[in-house]
């Protein structure tokens, strides 16, 4: 039973692709994963905010990894120069803005990011206030840059400063409003933000100086020292608490100036700063240039709400979401596809895996049943019978473990030892319930005391009907070790090989003339039975003719070869390893292969005698048939005539007579028998039977 | 010891098999085997008996002299089909080699077969049986 092997190769090929499209996955993972670190602004704004896509120009890309993000403070190959302000406030960014806050955003923060810091707006998404929006939400704080930067010249340069001066005045107010509304800021979110605003604090510093020059600069050491209250003017924007504080600060330090110098800073660094400040234009420019990004991201509430989550998962959370980002949609469809090949690929593994584990288990529970089956049929012998050793084997041509030939060895209650060895026609399963008929049969006969002739005799009467088209060759003996007699009757079968200490000599070769037919062919069998006194140490061995027609090259196995490997094997060799020497020998065969081995230990001085017999009937005495086995047996020409007579008498008589030939001491002998009472009783009850279930 | 002499024994492959019917008569066909008769080619020889049954022949004889080797496969054979055999039939086997002859005699089936040492004598045999009938 082998269905499981190609399921076998099966699941493990689709767990091996299983593993290389995981494997390929995991491997597509970490290459954008590079690229999102290659890229820093991708990372930063990717997340939830704006899609990549929307990344349009270069500039974009500058101004934002400008801007002071932790993340790219220290990856970013194109940061200018991470200023410590800006590598510590964007934490606060991050962290910043759950509920309340964003809505107290909305009063004191729009403002005063307006006021001092157009880039910023861009920087963060969650916070980014861009212009438009402001121009909905805070009605004083209308006039945005946007218009002037399309109008460049002193026109532009006017607008501008009304608007800056719209803006402080504006701010102003916000500050006094967001002070109001810090104070009522939630206590959520002072401790996490107490911490990190103290570098933001320190990157004030340089942010004020940039900004502006006198006032900031004086207002910043003075707040440095109290963090939660430092002014950190490039970062605060974006949370609700520093922002109003900054609010306040500014409120109180440097309405006015802070607006763009500020403005700029966080656009260039601080080392960048005084070209900011000289450079209104630039930081003009670079207001349109955010603003539209800030006014789509940063006030689209996907985005607003997305920045809390963002902010406030883990950072493998966050790397993931950053490498998520990178990743271009069709490279996300491949990897999704990828793992929904796995996953099916898993799935099928695992399912043939169940599947295989079941098969296994109903093969274990057929073999259990074969194995039960098969010893019902072969049974497994005892290694001695009384001073006899007893081995058998079977080895089937194909198909299960029990087939068209059988066996048993058992003894009987007068001390004797029952051999059955036959083959039924044809092997495998179809032959498998005449099997067991037979030889059931046949040990039934062979137990109610019937010698092996008259089992014979009597079984093939039962088994005709039975048997249907098949038919049985069987070979039947008893040993009786009290004097060493070895009575064996055929049936359409090969006697049993010899071997020993003390061979058989030529004279008294077996006598296989006028053998009986096999049992259900419709001919009487069980008409002939030899005894043979077994002397010495002796091996006789009972086989199959699956043994003999065994090919050795271009010559049948035979029985010389046989009697060969049994006298190789020496005098304890079982049945099995006689057959798997034949098996070794043999090139092939094509038959089922069974053998029994009796080993008899003794003296060598006991009588060889060797006794042929058979049964004529009326049409046998008519016939050649007595006349040739008298002939093989060796009786002399001249001593036949009258031996034919005294049988055709005897068949007249008694319908049927028994002539027995005695060798081995002196000449052949024959007798005839009359009486058959044996076998009488038996048969005629069969025959009774047999009419009365043909009536 | 009863040995079967293999010296005669050659491949058991179909290539040297060679199975032929002729009819000497419109009611006895008479089919020559050569070769080995064993596992592989023991089905012909069935179905070349049915054959000539069912073209009206009841009188079969198989001349067995060109067959080095049987087995028992072809002792099935021709068990099988002696069974099914009509009553007005009659199958005859010619000239067997010595060890085909041992074969039939060691299986018991010398007694259930006609064997005849010549072709003629089986011919005679199975067409005395429709003079006679």
């Amino acid at each position: 039973m082998k269905p499981t092997r190609a399921s076998q190769s099966r699941t493990r090929l689709h767990r091996r692709l299983g593993v290389a499209v995981l494997l390929l996955s995991c491997a597509l993972v970490p290459a954008y994963a590079s690229r999102a670190v290659a890229w820093p602004h991708h990372s930063t704004q990717a997340p939830g905010a704006y899609p990549p896509t929307q990344i349009n120009s270069p500039q974009d890309f500058h101004g934002s990894s400008r801007r002071g993000d932790p993340g790219h403070a220290g990856q970013g190959p194109s940061y200018p120069q991470p200023a410590p302000g800006h590598a510590g406030e964007d934490p606060q960014h991050n962290q910043q803005n759950p509920g309340e806050d964003q809505q107290q955003q909305g009063q004191g923060q729009r403002p005063e990011r307006h006021s001092h810091d157009p880039g910023h707006t861009g920087k963060d998404p969650g916070h980014a206030q861009p212009e438009s929006e402001n121009n909905q939400s805070g009605g004083s704080e209308q006039s945005q840059p946007e218009p002037g930067v399309a109008t460049p010249g002193s026109r532009q340069e006017k607008r501008e400063s009304r608007r800056d001066r719209r803006e402080a005045s504006s701010q102003r107010r916000h500050a006094a409003r967001s002070q109001d509304s810090t104070e009522a800021a939630t206590p959520e979110t002072q401790p996490a933000n107490v911490q990190k605003t103290q570098p933001a604090a320190q990157a004030s510093q340089p942010a004020a100086a940039s900004s502006s020059q006198t006032t900031i600069a004086q207002v910043s050491p003075s707040t440095t020292p109290l963090a939660p209250a430092t002014p950190s003017t490039t970062a605060t924007t974006t949370t609700p608490h520093l922002t109003t504080t900054r609010h306040r600060v500014l409120a109180r330090h440097s309405p006015h100036g802070a607006r763009r110098p500020l403005g700029t800073h966080a656009h260039t660094g601080s080392s960048t700063h005084t070209r900011a400040v000289s450079s209104s234009r630039s930081a003009r420019a670079a207001i349109p240039r955010q603003a539209p990004r800030g006014g789509r991201t940063g006030h689209s509430p996907r985005a607003l709400k997305a920045t809390p989550k963002q902010t406030r998962s883990s950072p493998l959370a966050t790397t993931i979401t950053r490498i998520a980002g990178v990743v271009p949609t069709s490279v996300r469809i491949l990897i999704g596809l990828l793992f929904a090949l796995a996953f099916v690929l898993g799935l099928r593994t695992r399912l043939a895996a169940l599947y295989a584990r079941r098969l296994e288990r109903q093969r274990g529970q057929l073999l259990e049943d074969v194995g039960l089956l098969q010893a019902a049929l072969l049974p497994v012998l005892p290694a001695r019978i009384g001073p006899v050793g007893t081995s058998a084997a079977y080895r089937p041509a194909s198909g299960p473990a029990a087939g068209g030939d059988f066996y048993d060895v058992f003894a009987l209650d007068d001390g004797r030892l029952a051999v059955i060895l036959g083959d039924i026609s044809g092997h495998g399963r179809q032959a498998l319930h005449h099997t067991a008929l037979v030889r059931f049969t046949l040990r039934a006969y062979l137990e109610a005391g019937l010698s092996p002739r008259g089992t014979l005799q009597t079984a093939s009467d039962v088994l005709e009907r039975q048997l249907g088209d098949a038919y049985a060759t069987v070979v039947l003996a008893t040993y009786q070790p009290r004097d060493r007699t070895l009575v064996y009757a055929c049936a359409g079968h090969p006697p049993p090989v010899v071997l020993g200490s003390a061979p058989l000599s030529r004279s008294l070769g077996l006598v296989t003339a006028c053998s009986s037919p096999p049992l259900g062919i419709g001919r009487r069998t069980g008409t002939r039975q030899t005894t043979l006194s077994v002397a010495g140490q002796s091996q006789l061995c009972f086989y199959t003719d699956g043994v003999t027609e065994a090919w050795v090259g271009e010559q049948l196995f035979g029985e010389g070869r046989l009697a060969e490997t049994l006298t190789e094997l020496g005098p304890d060799a079982s049945a099995s390893e006689l057959l798997d020497r034949v098996a070794e020998k043999a090139d092939r065969h094509h038959d089922d292969m069974a053998a029994c081995v009796l080993s008899v230990q003794g003296s060598a001085d006991a009588p060889r005698v060797l006794i042929e017999e058979i049964e004529l009937d009326r049409e046998d005495s008519s016939s050649d048939r007595a006349e040739r086995f008298l002939d093989v047996c060796g009786v002399s020409a001249g001593e036949i005539p009258e031996v034919l007579r005294g049988i055709r008498d005897g068949a007249d008589h008694a319908g049927n007579v028994i002539l027995r030939v005695r060798l081995g001491d002196g000449p052949p002998r024959p007798t005839i028998q009359y009486d058959n009472l044996t076998n009488l009783p038996a048969r005629r009850a069969s025959r009774q039977a047999t009419a009365g279930v043909s009536q | 010891m009863l040995t079967r002499d293999n010296s005669n024994s050659s491949l058991p492959s179909t290539e040297r098999f060679e199975i032929s019917r002729r009819e000497p008569d419109q009611r006895t066909s008479v089919i020559s085997v050569q070769g080995e008769l064993g596992l592989a080619t023991a089905p012909r020889l069935k179905w070349m008996l049915i054959e000539a049954l069912e073209s009206g022949h009841s009188q079969l004889v198989v001349d067995l002299s060109l067959v080095s080797f049987m087995d028992s496969t072809a002792l099935g054979v021709f068990v099988a089909f002696n069974r099914g055999l009509d009553a007005d039939a009659r199958l005859a086997i010619a000239s067997p080699q010595p060890d085909v002859v041992k074969i039939f005699e060691l299986s018991g089936m010398d007694g259930v077969f006609a064997i005849f040492p010549g072709l003629q004598d089986a011919l005679a045999y199975v067409q005395g049986h429709t003079t006679t009938s």
